[in-house]
């Protein structure tokens, strides 16, 4: 499995990526005839503490510079009524301490009322464990449905296991009011929560994302040294600042680069400066392939045009796969330009976020300019859902039960300040953290709460932006957003894509990636272009095009 | 002198030639041992000081160990691995020396021919993913050690070349002792397992390995990760963290783990089992050789 980003990151958000982020109603496979629609749950926003940098674009998480001094109990009964809840969870790092020298999962199971028992799965093996189990008829009552390889929310596993009816239609119980029985979940947006319906059928509650949650950094302090005292102007500055910190010697004998990572960073960014199409653009009742626009072939090759002026490290086609490796660089401090989540530069605490903290403003927030100077950048925009938590319909038969389960999932997506979010953030007061008399939470020394709560406490909890630096990135992740498209796609499927995906992946890169390195020429896009169409291309386009006429 | 052990038919041995294999064989030995080296090196490695290229770090550091070792995930796991290694080794060549012996009496045991059949059938088909876990969730071995061992206790390669390094047994010495009053499992027990070290050893180290390095069955059949042997965190260590960054969008993993913590969790995944070869080498040739290609 695949996150969306990844697969942008590996450039195949444009080869075949087309469900950018989601598949909706549209051409989702149905179990039968597609249900009256019911209203979805009601949108209420999260409360707001004094302290907040409140957003003024939608999708762009509400921060905060400090973790709010007095917290809120949103739930005031426990949940749960006792017995154990079996998770199914993905994961992306070490499994969870176990539970009996595990204060903080003992402590969450205390809260909860119930005993949680977790199966923790590498999202590379989700695929062959989730078959598995329910080919065994071993699902767990709460399941992570993860998105499949091309950014849908829905893997092919997961709707067919939808399709076969395991988990349970959360439609009615949530419609409208009803979801008031449960608050903290109407902290919901409207669009996340329709990201997670097929056939009218609502599939569980969504991991809240933000709809762009990149921000791009650069070393100001280099390009002021090398003649660039403002952030690049356009894409020939660009590349000429590029080239200039891979050849300039900026940091003496310490050797440095542009860009260390393609596609990656090098891809994120050429096509977010020429605006390429977020996957697809629909104009006229016809849909476009963004590797078919004259903006793809621009971004192209400009690629080439940098790879060849040396702006880009000379192992950038496999650091582009390397994630660790070339984040090593940025740790380093041996790369200009990077791309990460903007979480991960402004969470103190966070690899990067050290990175920036050491290098004191001088590996700055920038937004990356429009090709030409004069047009602005276009990034892309998601659901702001990275997967879905669902509920087995086999523990939905006992509506005692869902409603239990419902209750559990309230209490996880207590909003930011909430004493809920606390606990799941920070653990209980002077276990792993204590608040500090600013109220800031400063660690126990001694403890680690990562490793404690693994991925156990990820999936429910909604997005956290706490961290000094809160109103920067708000900012710069607002004006992202402002620049952001949305895949006209977003909310369809195409089967051929999930049959054909992997074949289109190769293709993009047997001719682009030779045409960015210069084994192959600029002209072979059109070669390129054929083969796409013929080889599966021309179906899926056809496949989301009956999708969009019908909704 | 060299000159004087070399038989007087062969030749004197040409400088260039033996400078030519001897360079090499150098750079074989030295592909073989560079990644080893540089994974070994780099798990010393500040995290703060990624090594992002060359063999040595920038700054040494004990900080990576200390760190997997901290968390008790890769002590629990080594103990996994290490006890279901010894179980299960132990019960395999139990299994595969019995199921081998026995299938040398095809022409003494009716139907033993037909068991032989059966075994090498298990080498052209395999039932697949799904069916193995429906079987193993039948027998109730879900969330159990046994179902690491269990399904894998006997690999029909192994109770052939086991097979054929019993057939070689010299049939006197069986004769002897039926004449002597021994019987079957006297014979086994006291004759062939004795005159077949070398063959155990080398089936012993097959088993070893497979199940050092099992981990997708460990997978599939283990739900509570605190019975995750050593590859399945290892797994969860160096193949999963990469994928972090890509959606590194919550604030669940602030620290991601570096390089160097990946390859101290790849060296206590790898040195166990290494450790064990030296030891087996001199029966390594000879069991193989025996077994697999005289039969």
């Amino acid at each position: 499995m695949m996150s969306r980003r990844a697969a942008f990151g590996l450039g195949l958000g444009a080869v075949a990526g087309a469900a950018l982020t989601g598949c909706g109603s549209g051409g989702a496979p149905s179990s039968g005839a597609k249900k009256a629609a019911v209203p979805p749950p009601t949108y209420v926003a999260p409360p707001v503490y004094p302290g907040a940098v409140v957003p003024d674009v939608l999708g762009v998480p509400t921060a905060y510079p400090s973790v709010p001094k007095k917290l809120a109990k949103t739930v005031t009964e426990t949940p749960g009524r006792g017995g154990v809840v079996r998770h199914f969870h993905l994961t992306w790092g070490p499994p969870a301490t176990p539970l009996a020298d595990n204060p903080w999962w003992q402590g969450l199971n205390e809260r909860l009322g119930v005993e949680v028992k977790v199966t923790e799965v590498s999202a590379g093996n989700y695929d062959a464990k989730f078959a598995t189990m329910l080919a065994g008829g071993d699902l767990p009552e709460v399941v992570q449905l993860a998105g499949g390889r091309y950014g849908e929310i829905f893997s092919a596993g997961c709707l067919k296991a939808i399709k076969q009816g395991a988990f349970a239609d959360l439609s009615e119980i949530l419609s409208g009011d009803k979801v008031m029985e449960y608050p903290n979940l109407a902290n919901v947006r409207t669009e996340q929560w329709q990201a997670c319906t097929i056939n009218g059928g609502l599939w569980g509650v969504p991991i809240d994302i933000p709809v762009e949650h990149l921000e791009y950094r650069y070393r100001k302090d280099w390009a002021e040294k090398l003649g660039f005292p403002k952030p690049p102007a356009d894409a020939d500055e660009t590349a000429e600042l590029l080239v200039a910190m891979t050849k300039g010697n900026p940091e003496g004998s310490k050797k440095t680069w542009g860009l260390t990572a393609f596609p990656g960073m090098a891809l994120e960014l050429a096509y977010a400066m020429f605006g390429v199409p977020n996957n697809w653009k629909y104009e006229g009742g016809t849909l476009t392939h963004a590797t078919e626009t004259p903006q793809f072939e621009a971004a192209i090759a400009w690629l080439a045009k940098l790879w060849k002026s040396g702006g880009m490290h000379p192992d950038a086609l496999a650091l582009g796969t390397q994630t660790d490796r070339y984040r090593g660089f940025v740790v380093q401090g041996q790369v200009g330009m990077a791309v990460d989540s903007a979480a991960n530069f402004h969470f103190p605490t966070s690899q990067y976020g050290k990175v920036v903290a050491k290098l004191d403003g001088a590996f700055a927030a920038f937004i990356p300019p429009g090709h030409d100077g004069s047009s602005k950048a276009t990034f892309r925009k998601t659901a702001g859902v990275f997967g879905i938590n669902a509920i087995s319909a086999q523990a939905a038969k006992d509506k005692d039960r869902l409603a239990e389960l419902l209750r559990l999932f309230n209490w996880r997506r207590g909003p930011v300040g909430s004493e809920e979010w606390y606990y799941q953030r920070w653990g209980a007061d002077g276990e792993y953290f204590t608040r500090g008399a600013d109220g800031e939470p400063v660690a126990v020394e001694g403890t680690n709460l990562d490793a404690d709560r693994g991925a156990i406490a990820y999936g429910l909890t909604p997005q956290t932006w706490v961290f000094p630096t809160a109103k920067e990135c708000v900012e710069t992740n607002s004006q992202m957003v402002r620049q952001s498209v949305a895949s006209p796609v977003e909310r369809f499927r195409s089967d051929t894509l999930s049959a054909r995906g992997a074949q289109l992946d190769q293709l993009f890169v047997t001719y682009i990636y030779q045409i960015v390195v210069g084994s192959r020429p600029l002209s072979d896009i059109e070669k390129y272009r054929e083969a796409w169409r013929s080889q599966g291309g021309d179906q899926i386009r056809r496949e989301f095009q009956e999708q969009l006429k019908r909704n | 002198m060299m000159s004087s052990r070399r038989p007087a038919w062969v030749e004197a041995p040409n400088p260039v030639v033996t400078t030519a294999k001897g360079v090499v064989i150098g750079l074989i030995l030295l592909i073989m041992i560079y990644p080893l080296a540089y994974v070994i090196l780099n798990s010393f490695a500040s995290p703060e000081a990624t090594t992002t290229a060359g063999l040595i770090p920038s700054e040494w550091s004990f900080s990576a160990y200390s760190t997997i070792f901290k968390g008790g995930i890769v002590q629990r796991s080594l103990i996994v691995s290490i006890l279901v290694t010894l179980v299960g080794t132990a019960l395999s060549l139990a299994v595969t020396a019995t199921l081998a012996y026995a299938l040398t009496k095809t022409r003494q045991v009716p139907g033993m021919r037909l068991a032989l059949y059966l075994v090498l059938l298990t080498m052209l088909f395999s039932a697949g993913i799904i069916p193995n876990y429906l079987v193993v969730k039948a027998f109730g071995l879900l969330d159990s050690y046994w179902s690491l061992i269990i399904p894998v206790l006997a690999s029909a390669f192994n109770v052939v070349v086991m097979r054929n390094f019993f057939m070689q047994l010299p049939r006197e010495l069986f004769e002897a002792a039926r004449m002597d009053g021994a019987g079957e499992l006297h014979i086994f027990i006291k004759i062939v397992l004795p005159l077949s070290k070398a063959v155990l050893a080398v089936i012993g180290l097959f088993y070893a390995v497979s199940y050092w390095n099992s981990f997708f069955n460990a997978m599939l059949y283990l739900n509570d990760s605190s019975k995750w042997p050593i590859q399945l965190v290892l797994n969860s260590y160096v193949l999963q963290g990469s994928a972090m960054s890509s959606m590194n969008n919550t604030d669940m993993y602030n620290l991601p783990s570096s390089q160097s913590v990946q390859m101290a969790v790849v060296v206590m995944a790898t040195v166990p089992i290494l450790i064990v070869y030296p030891f087996l080498q001199k029966y390594f040739t000879k069991g193989v050789l025996t077994g697999a290609i005289k039969g």
